[in-house]
């Protein structure tokens, strides 16, 4: 049987890092390559479905390089296109401001995290940093996988929120 | 936070959860897909979310499991100040217990028509026709998921939150406020909470069922106020209050005053959140009073012996299809369709 491609949401989970590394190595800075991968996504999801399904990773990354240039092209900022995207391990290219923004950020998402009532918080703890199963968290906790769900979704919302406040 | 806002983080949260469990279903994800394509404001909420899971990456490694699971242990005990004294007084003489009851029970049951008159004129509705669901989140966190044909009224104020569930099925996720107490009148019943999760089923006027998903729920099966003024001695006696727990459930019905609770499959319970009707050696008569739930053209037995046949199997419950197939194959049956009605008989 012929691979089957990634669908949509494969991608937004696995590939947004890369997807983000990836504009922000070209644009160095992370609110932008934020705003767009979001575009790189929108319009990826605008194609209808067959266009979807045929290859839309190698799609998707084509709009943001696209999307990324005319960035650059509108900001004339120079920045070097011959160093490979994908390797970003000695990449600290982000400008101070960025770093600062990326600080701001990091301390917004822990103050969330830690302030989630504890079963929010163990739940998503044991699904973040060691990838257990909505199962094997429910056992772990002494409770039902539906309220593992219910926490985990708490604990996500409440984190995101965290962020909004001054993003409107 | 809008709450347009708040609502929409939240639905991208559950998207986020659903994908991530392994039984989610293909048309779950082409359900998200589909989601995601309605508004450009759903993928950026999605997206958010992809952004706060990279971020947690770097933020949960400084945390330590046991120190949240030491936190939950002393956050377990959930206390509910007025019911615990009512139930832990024993030990008083005859007359003063009959007296505080009675106490008790007048100021229950005024607050009980208090909470129903003004529910009755300021109380938001929220209803579901048949076949449909709903999931609500209230101005106090609380999230309510109502099942098909259900309708419900609430109020949430600054003292108290109170839901009165007229008809149908309602799973509870009630948000924890220790100084407000979370209270569900179902027929003659009071179901008191501080922050916790269950499911209530009201099958009829007089039957309902309460299934405790997670937390402590203290049940109260003839908080009726007719019932509590006219017999606030002797039949109080017997029906105080009902503490449950998790997998927990209390079957509530008129010709019972005190029945047992028993151990449920609290998975089971919930399964009509996803949509899904299962049966376990279950009479076909009982099958076919859930799928009337979900469908405006109803299901009937003729045949007594064809009632009593029992089945197994998921189903989908909206429409009957799958459910007539199977009986077609099995058991030789015949189905007419009479106006609103499809007749089973063999």
């Amino acid at each position: 049987m012929a691979e089957e491609s990634p669908s949509i949401e494969d991608i937004i989970d696995r590939r947004y890092e890369d997807l983000l590394r990836f504009v922000r190595y070209r644009i160095r800075d992370t609110a932008e390559a934020r705003d767009i991968a979001q575009e790189a996504f929108l319009r990826l999801l605008r194609r209808n479905r067959e266009e979807l399904i045929d290859r839309p990773e190698a799609y998707l990354f084509r709009i943001a390089a696209n999307l990324a240039y005319e960035h650059r092209l509108r900001n004339r900022r120079q920045v070097s296109d011959g160093a490979k995207w994908i390797d970003e391990a000695t990449d600290d290219s982000r400008s101070p401001e960025t770093r600062v923004e990326d600080q701001e950020r990091l301390k917004r998402v822990d103050e969330a995290f830690s302030k989630l009532p504890p079963l929010p918080r163990a739940a998503l703890l044991l699904q973040r940093r060691d990838g257990l199963t909505y199962d094997e968290i429910a056992e772990q906790l002494g409770t039902t996988k539906h309220m593992v769900k219910k926490h985990l979704t708490r604990a996500m919302a409440q984190c995101r929120a965290a962020l909004l406040e001054d993003d409107e | 936070m809008s709450k347009r806002k708040q609502m929409k983080s939240i639905e991208a949260s559950e998207w986020w959860v659903k994908l991530r469990d392994e039984d989610c279903t293909d048309r779950e994800r082409e359900m998200f897909v589909d989601w995601l394509r309605a508004a450009p404001e759903n993928v950026s909420e999605y997206l958010a979310l992809a952004n706060v899971w990279q971020d947690l990456g770097e933020v949960v490694p400084n945390t330590e499991i046991n120190e949240i699971l030491a936190e939950l242990s002393n956050d377990n005990v959930v206390p509910y100040p007025n019911l615990s004294e009512v139930a832990d007084r024993p030990k008083a003489s005859p007359k003063q217990w009959r007296q505080s009851w009675f106490a008790i029970a007048a100021t229950v049951a005024l607050f009980t028509v208090a909470t129903l008159l003004v529910l009755q004129q300021s109380g938001n509705t929220l209803e579901t026709a048949v076949g449909e669901q709903r999931t609500v989140v209230l101005e106090d966190g609380s999230v309510l998921t109502l099942n098909t044909r259900t309708r419900l009224q609430y109020e949430i104020s600054t003292l108290s939150r109170n839901v009165v569930l007229i008809e149908g099925e309602a799973l509870f996720d009630v948000a924890r406020d220790i100084n407000r107490p979370f209270i569900v009148t179902v027929g003659p019943t009071t179901v008191r909470v501080l922050g916790t999760s269950f499911n209530i089923y009201k099958t009829s006027d007089s039957e309902s069922t309460i299934t405790v998903l997670e937390g402590l729920v203290v049940v109260n099966p003839q908080s009726n106020t007719e019932l509590l003024l006219r017999s606030a001695g002797d039949l109080l006696a017997e029906t105080g209050d009902i503490k449950l727990t998790v997998g927990e459930q209390l079957h509530i019905s008129s010709e019972e005053t005190i029945v047992p609770k028993s151990a449920v499959s609290t998975d089971k319970t919930i399964e009509w959140t996803s949509r899904r009707l299962s049966f376990e050696n279950t009479v076909l008569k009982d099958v076919i009073f859930e799928f009337n739930r979900y469908n405006v053209k109803q299901l009937q037995v003729e045949d007594a012996e064809l009632a009593m046949l029992r089945l197994n199997g998921v189903f989908e419950p909206n429409g009957h299809e799958t459910l007539l197939d199977y009986l077609r194959k099995t058991e030789n049956v015949h189905i007419r369709d009479i106006g609103n009605r499809r007749v089973i008989s063999r």
